[in-house]
């Protein structure tokens, strides 16, 4: 009886909130009933765990979470999902309450949940799904998860035999989780147009998930990731995965999976691995590539985090991300190495500001590589964001960026940042910040009788 | 000109927090001192050290768990020797744990360390990220930056104590020292945001080969750097 009296009370407060203001309503409601019984995600009923999917890792969850979902509705399935991105045991119980009958009932068929990593041991607990996806394990929010190893103790420790893992072929420390579980799924991108190299004296790996040694990788598809082995044991990518997306157009937008061509409308090396799961995923629960491909074409993620604005002449590039790790942000840095044009840089990197205590850690910079932006035909610099600018004009420096066509500004504010533009020539121009900065540097320019592309 | 030889000892196992930076400050640092600092990458546990090469070894942050591949390789090779002969060492971030004596995991389990360093350590159950600005106790010289704590450190001979931040264990302590074995918790990259420090291993190395190095390094945005985190650091909101 105090579970039903807790869901109806939050049920009731889930329909308020979503009445004042629906984007506080992610995890409010869950937040509550939580508080009000702990063990409250664990009293639904008619939950089917085999038809539970979790969806985790470092880059690409909440994406992957929202392509999953969409897939599936696509092809008329129920599905409950927090695509609202409240990741953590609030999230979820939101999720139930908003997706339950008032006898505590799921009335869906499929769940499909973004986790936070840290929190999966605790949610599986309560709700023991039976499918992980993981879309890799990296460096991630170190003043929260310390170093990678932290992260996959806490999968290793609760990742049960009667599970299925749908993992990445070319990431090392995720896939070493395949010992854990029952079955493992595998996901895999092949060579593409978008596939390098790296050689650099100061270029660094990982250790072996399995033996300790260290890992190379043969070539990457993205920041450590691609096809690895370990220099000792026999830990390696596999030649053949379950599901593996060749013939990647990024001029079309399109690649072959299977027997078909597929069209896509997001074609960035993260976004092909993203697709990847979900393949792997819905053929299990018994989709068609007709119906996958259908949910695809149709799909239109939310989380919009590029802008071509003209202003004053110039064609400026907005790129922004999370800056949480550094092979989110090291994506964003290969977007500006590919454009071979004249240009100029702006990098703004921040307070780390989200839970006490605040500080001014942007050290992720440095495990980025610079250098290829440096050699890019990039003539202008400019480091920017109060506190750490001249951490990260320390960075360019170092990646070979001449001294004196560096610019510092130790500030936030865009009018000040952006009279930079006037004395620069070049006509291309990229900024680089976080999500949470950009509504005030789009004013600026919207303000400044910008126009976007 | 002066030549000092690193040992950057294993890149791909000990990662962590940009680190590598640090490297390659070290190496800028040098040409302003006019010391040419050549680095060799020592790849993997199982590879011979040549002590005999080396000026400094230099360990990165890297993760707990690699320290049961990393102290019997240690163990086993000529590091003892090599420490009690004046020899350079710079540990940083949790790699410094594994030089002394004692870490205590989580799951209570022990793991012997290297037994250099009189310190004992004990795993975190929350990480704590912070900013650091700290003095060394045998200069005035102070040094600024971010620690990622993964454990709680209680060493008898700190390296420095802290004007700000958490250090070994929010005593006051930072890090420590036994000879040229440093260890300190402080990022940044240190030798980015802190390239006096850099300077000051580098003349001290210079001085155990008998070399007196006059020039001075000039580092304005390290020293802007070194401003604006203190700035913030007195501008903090508290808890």
């Amino acid at each position: 009886m105090r579970f039903l009296l807790t869901l109806w009370i939050c049920k009731f407060i889930a329909f308020a909130v979503n009445l004042v203001d629906k984007k506080r309503g992610s995890n409010y409601s869950g937040k509550i009933a939580i508080r009000l019984m702990p063990d409250f995600v664990a009293r639904f009923k008619k939950i089917d765990y085999d038809k539970v999917y979790f969806i985790s890792g470092t880059n690409g969850k909440s994406t992957t979470t929202n392509l999953l979902n969409h897939t599936l509705l696509s092809a008329s399935k129920g599905v409950a999902c927090n695509t609202e991105g409240a990741n953590m045991m609030g999230g979820v119980a939101t999720t139930l309450i908003k997706n339950s009958t008032l006898g505590g009932a799921l009335n869906k068929e499929f769940l499909v949940l973004e986790i936070d990593e840290r929190s999966f041991p605790a949610i599986h607990k309560v709700l023991p799904g039976r499918n992980l996806g993981l879309t890799n394990l990296q460096k991630d929010q170190v003043q929260r998860n310390g170093d990678p190893d932290f992260i996959l103790r806490k999968f290793r420790g609760a990742i049960t035999k009667d599970m299925t893992l749908y993992l990445n072929n070319e990431e090392p420390r995720s896939r070493s989780l395949e010992e854990q579980a029952g079955k493992a799924v595998y996901f895999s991108v092949a060579d593409n147009d978008k596939t390098y190299t790296r050689n650099d004296f100061y270029n660094v790996t990982l250790p072996c998930p399995k033996c300790g040694h260290p890992i190379v990788y043969d070539k990457y598809n993205l920041a450590n990731i691609g096809p690895f082995h370990c220099v000792k044991c026999d830990y390696a990518s596999y030649k053949e995965a379950d599901v593996t997306i060749s013939g990647i157009d990024f001029e079309q937008n399109t690649f072959v999976c299977g027997d078909s061509v597929w069209n896509v409308p997001y074609n960035n090396p993260f976004y092909i691995y993203n697709f990847a799961m979900c393949i792997a995923i819905c053929r299990n629960i018994g989709l068609t590539d007709t119906e996958i491909q259908k949910g695809f074409a149709s799909f239109n993620n939310r989380a919009n985090h590029r802008d071509v604005i003209y202003f004053k002449g110039k064609e400026i590039y907005y790129l922004r991300g999370k800056q949480e790790n550094p092979e989110a942000l090291q994506s964003q840095l290969d977007i500006i190495a590919a454009d071979q044009r004249e240009k100029a840089v702006f990098v703004g990197m921040y307070r780390i500001t989200d839970f006490y205590p605040h500080y001014g850690g942007s050290f992720y910079f440095f495990d980025c590589d610079f250098t290829p932006i440096v050699e890019s035909n990039t003539t202008d610099f400019v480091a920017f964001s109060q506190t750490v600018a001249n951490d990260i004009a320390s960075r360019m420096i170092l990646a070979g960026a001449e001294e004196s066509r560096v610019q510092i500004y130790d500030t936030n504010d865009p009018a000040i940042i952006f009279k930079a533009l006037d004395e620069i020539d070049a006509k291309v121009v990229y900024i680089l910040t976080n999500t949470y900065h950009a509504p005030e540097i789009k004013a600026y320019f919207k303000e400044g009788g910008a126009s976007n592309g | 000109m002066d030549k000092i030889t690193v040992g950057w000892m294993y890149p791909n196992l000990l990662n962590l927090h940009g680190e590598r930076g640090s490297v390659q400050a070290l190496v800028a640092i040098g040409k302003q001192l006019g010391i040419e600092v050549e680095v060799k990458r020592i790849e993997d546990f199982d590879d011979p050290i040549p002590f005999e090469e080396l000026d400094l070894l230099f360990f990165l942050p890297g993760e707990i768990t690699m320290f049961r591949h990393l102290i019997p390789a240690l163990q086993a090779s000529a590091l003892c020797e090599y420490l009690e002969k004046g020899g350079y060492v710079l540990a940083l971030g949790t790699t410094g744990l594994m030089f002394g004596k004692t870490i205590t995991r989580e799951d209570g389990s022990v793991i012997n360390g290297l037994g250099y360093l009189d310190m004992d350590a004990t795993e975190r159950k929350y990480v704590w990220g912070d900013d650091l600005h700290f003095r060394l106790n045998d200069t005035d010289m102070e040094l600024a930056g971010s620690q990622i704590q993964m454990a709680d450190v209680d060493a008898k001979q700190p390296l420095g104590t802290t004007v700000y931040g958490m250090g070994n264990n929010n005593t006051g302590a930072e890090g420590a020292r036994y000879k040229n074995l440093i260890y300190t918790n402080c990022l940044g990259p240190l030798f980015v945001k802190n390239p006096w420090f850099g300077e000051y291993i580098l003349k001290g190395i210079m001085q155990s080969k008998g070399v007196e190095i006059s020039a001075e390094g000039c580092y304005p945005i390290a020293k802007a750097s070194f401003d604006a985190t203190l700035k913030f650091i007195n501008e903090k909101p508290k808890k």
